[in-house]
């Protein structure tokens, strides 16, 4: 099943003198349990195509389907009744209040979108898997960088969203920590069937999904799947894109 | 260069400036208006005997403005020292560059100037419209003559304000250079860092919320029981501070610990996971911790004002009516020491009070010889009064009057005339206070010796009734025509009471001059008088009505804005802080107009927390006044006036809505950028 169909979509900034061109006719899909990796180079368009998914941003021209829901069509107070009960959110910096425990953090999301019923228990269920049941009266003050991310992490999969989208995710963590943080994500994938959409320009984290796209100058210039390789194989892939990507660089 | 950068900044911070020029102008226009009250009085001319009333309203206010302009002073810097620090990051940016401190201190001091000169401006206006509006006020509250009323602009108020704001501006420009010197770069520059939620140790906290709860209920106890009170006070007036800072200790307890206790019954119950409201409590929680002492000290000027405002417009209304009980006959007189009658004597100064007066009445009346009757003695053992104060009610002698006496005042003043049995006396007391001490000596049938007659008393409680226009009688002692017959060695007193034949403001303009005459030159022992006029109590009456009512209003509307200011710029500081939050939550899907329903919540907590504490403090606190207006001979209970209450909700209310419009507007910039 299609969960996100993107078909030929264009960005345009600036006025009619000046045009930047951030996405030039983008199309791919995404299936129900798919863990995607979008890398890019800065300005490839990879936060543009993000921001436009999560309904922040609007397209040019071109359609986003979710659920089979076009969403360039919808009203802003449908969108954001979209956003919230279709997709799940985790961010680079975290963006946990900082006034609430791991805990409510988590419960909040519930409760915005009044779905309390058994929000205890379901709370602990995640907990237990992402192993965060320790801290949850725990103050973000209190937690390490890692263990505030699997918070959003729980903060963003309990509402069981269609989409996850996560930017740079363990952008703001060490190696150790990172690594921890996508198994988690990898374990999620697999086990709650979650679909992930995750931008990053790490490799190695790019290495934890099942599939990984490359982006360059608004287009798609490549994609590979995980497919039977193992993770250091499929890690050297990347590798080999990513070096036909910066191709110019390596010029130097 | 610097100039661009001020003005730019204002232009760029009106709305962090909105608060602070809204307050500074109120202040101003407050200040204003009760700074002309003097030209608008004069305008309106209450009555010919006013002139020395307007002088004490103008003196008075006067000093009043003093202490406003320390309030309002201490507000402005306070509101000041708000915008130096949501700037700091700016002005680290601007040391960063290369500027100076004192360049920095420059341009916050033009900033400061032009947002003072813009409100003192905007203010003065608005004070000039509002002082009309004040002097209608004044034309309607008090009945005066309409016709000379005109607009009229104080320049001796204008120039007042000017000079007071000005030295508070020099002040706040002072503060601000101070502040800026010290300050260290690296901390201008530094991100806030997360704030650290602390809750409070929940016994700890409960401990402390329940004896703020017992201490404060001690003192309304020691406020409102009667017998409580005149106990405290007896020793010593400075007895009534011990209920006062109780109750200023108990007010912080119940604020600190209040918290805490919410948060924790709020957490436990069902309500905590719905919707916003996690947020919501914590956001309130963490707000009310930071700013006990400030919440605390709003309550109590809340307090102040509303026992301020429903005791003053109880005590006009009780002077309103006690005056206008006093419509009975145009002027009386009591004299001492008079050679033969007062007329006589009138006569002798060439002042025919036939050919003056209608209807006279002369009375002649004694004093009583302590050891035959004193107020001790009437009020008897079991009175409950001190001994100290008993002693002195033993030194204190009774008005005596002999029925038949008293009887032709009273139908000339229309009060009740009474008759008694032979050998009998009753007592006429209308203060309250005085009246329960009466009744309970009464009630022990007391029998007093007077001129060697022995008498009984005919009534137990005492009567009501005056001997002159000047107020409620606090004792006076009505005995049996045969008692005064062949009396000896008593001093006495000469009443008198009549109307005026001719023009009454001419006539009295002559009696009183005649008076004046007599008592020239007096010395211990000669003549003396006490002489009231209808004339002389309207004015006076309508004088006292004025005073009260406008010192009332001018510290009361002060206190209400200060302490709506503090909680507005407190309410603002908190979204400021509370920016990335607001951020998050629009970020994991939530929509604006529930973020403006947590908004609301959280000022609307904010805003009645104090308010509620405060009313009921004033309970307390109005009981407690009505004690003092009730020995003043009003019986009237004090009760929060509609105007009162009105004004309270017009300003309060009025600055929480634009608290509440300026959070939801920052709250939408942060979405939105």
């Amino acid at each position: 099943m299609k969960i996100l169909s993107i078909q030929n979509i264009e960005k345009y900034y600036g006025n009619k003198t000046n045009i930047t061109k951030a996405l030039k006719g983008l199309s791919f899909d995404i299936e129900k349990g798919e863990f995607v990796a979008i890398m890019g180079a800065s300005g490839s368009g990879k936060t543009t195509l993000l921001n436009c998914i999560s309904t922040i941003d609007r397209v040019t021209s071109g359609h986003i389907y979710i659920n089979n829901y076009d969403i360039t069509a919808l009203k802003p107070k449908q969108l954001s009744k979209f956003r919230r009960e279709s997709l799940g959110f985790i961010f680079q910096d975290f963006n946990l209040i900082d006034t609430l425990t791991a805990y409510e953090n988590i419960s909040l999301a519930l409760s915005i979108q009044h779905k309390e019923k058994n929000m205890d228990d379901k709370i602990h269920e995640f907990a237990k898997e992402l192993e965060i049941e320790e801290i949850l009266d725990k103050y973000p003050y209190e937690m390490s960088g890692g263990q505030k991310q699997r918070v959003a992490a729980e903060r963003a999969l309990i509402t069981s969203p269609s989409l996850i989208l996560a930017d740079e995710p363990t952008g703001a963590l060490d190696s150790r920590s990172s690594q921890f943080m996508l198994k988690k994500m990898a374990y999620m994938n697999q086990a709650h069937e979650a679909t992930i959409l995750m931008v990053t320009h790490d490799a190695i984290a790019a290495s934890y999904a099942t599939r990984v796209m490359f982006i360059k100058d608004g287009q798609l210039f490549h994609e590979i799947y995980e497919g039977n390789d193992d993770r250091k194989t499929f890690f050297n892939k990347i590798i080999e894109v990513e070096s036909l990507l910066d191709g110019d660089l390596n010029d130097l | 260069m610097i100039f661009k950068i001020a003005y730019r900044n204002i232009k760029k911070s009106i709305k962090d400036y909105a608060i602070y020029f809204f307050t500074v102008m109120i202040g101003v226009a407050i200040f204003y208006v009760f700074n002309a009250i003097e030209t608008q009085t004069a305008m309106v001319k209450l009555g010919q005997s006013s002139s020395e009333i307007t002088s004490l309203l103008t003196n008075l206010l006067s000093a009043v403005s003093i202490l406003v302009s320390i309030i309002l002073g201490a507000l402005i810097i306070y509101a000041n020292s708000f915008l130096i620090k949501r700037r700091h990051k700016e002005f680290g940016v601007y040391i960063m560059l290369g500027m100076e401190k004192k360049q920095v201190s420059f341009i916050l001091f033009l900033e400061t100037l032009l947002v003072g000169l813009f409100s003192l401006l905007v203010g003065l206006v608005l004070g000039a419209i509002l002082s009309q509006g004040m002097g209608l006020l004044v034309v309607h509250m008090f009945k005066v003559d309409m016709s000379r009323f005109h607009f009229v602009f104080s320049l001796h108020a204008m120039i007042k304000t000017i000079v007071y704001f000005g030295i508070m501006y020099l002040i706040v420009m002072l503060f601000n250079t101070i502040s800026i010197s010290k300050v260290q770069v690296i901390s201008l520059l530094r991100k806030k860092e997360n704030e650290e939620m602390k809750l409070g140790h929940p016994l700890l906290s409960s401990a402390i919320f329940i004896i703020g709860v017992g201490i404060l209920s001690y003192a309304y106890y020691l406020v409102t029981n009667q017998n409580a009170l005149s106990k405290l006070l007896e020793k010593n007036v400075s007895g009534i501070f011990l209920p006062i800072i109780l109750g200023v200790i108990a007010t912080f307890m119940i604020i600190f610990g209040f918290s805490t206790i919410a948060i924790m019954i709020v957490k436990h119950s069902k309500l905590y996971h719905k919707g916003l409201n996690t947020f919501t409590v914590t956001q309130i929680s963490s707000q009310i911790k930071t700013m006990t002492v400030s919440l605390s000290l709003i309550t109590l000027m809340l307090f102040f004002t509303i026992c301020l405002l429903s005791t003053s417009s109880n005590l006009t209304r009780s002077i309103n009516t006690f005056y206008s009980k006093t419509n009975t006959c145009d002027v009386s007189i009591r004299a001492w020491n008079t050679t033969g009658s007062l007329a006589s004597m009138l006569k002798d100064h060439h002042y025919n009070v036939n050919e003056h007066l209608k209807d006279y009445v002369e009375v002649k009346g004694y004093q009583s010889k302590l050891n035959e009757v004193n107020y001790a003695k009437l009020f008897g053992s079991k009175s409950g009064l001190s001994k100290q104060t008993f002693a002195s009610y033993e030194k204190m002698p009774l008005e005596m009057l002999s029925v038949s006496n008293y009887n032709k005042l009273a139908k000339a003043l229309h009060e009740k005339q009474y008759t008694l049995k032979k050998d009998h006396y009753l007592v006429i007391c209308d203060a309250s206070g005085a009246k329960d001490y009466f009744n309970k000596g009464l009630s022990e049938k007391p029998v007093l010796t007077i001129n060697h007659h022995k008498l009984q008393p005919q009534y137990l409680t005492s009567q009501s009734g005056r001997t002159d226009l000047s107020s409620y009688s606090s004792g006076i002692l009505i005995v049996s025509d045969n008692v005064f017959q062949n009396i000896k060695g008593y001093d006495s007193t000469t009443y008198l009471l009549g109307n005026y034949r001719g023009n009454d403001e001419k006539e009295e303009a002559l009696l009183n001059q005649t008076l004046k005459d007599m008592t020239k030159n007096r010395q211990e022992n000669d003549f003396n008088y006490v002489s009231y006029t209808k004339l002389s109590l309207q004015a006076s009456s309508t004088g006292l009505r004025v005073i009260v009512t406008f010192i009332a209003l001018y510290i009361g509307i002060i206190f209400l804005i200060s302490s709506a200011a503090i909680l507005a710029l407190k309410a603002l500081t908190h979204m400021n802080d509370s920016q990335s939050r607001y951020i998050i939550l629009n970020k994991i899907g939530c929509e604006k107009h529930e973020l403006h329903g947590s908004i609301l919540k959280q000022n609307l907590v904010l805003f009645l927390i104090p308010l509620i504490l405060a009313c009921i403090h004033s309970v307390a606190g109005l009981k407690f006044t009505s004690y003092f207006t009730d020995m003043m001979g009003s019986g009237n209970a004090a009760k929060p006036a509609v105007s009162t209450m009105l004004i309270l909700a017009a300003i309060y209310g009025g600055y929480f809505l634009v608290t509440y419009v300026l959070c939801r507007n920052m709250c939408d910039h942060y979405i939105d950028q």
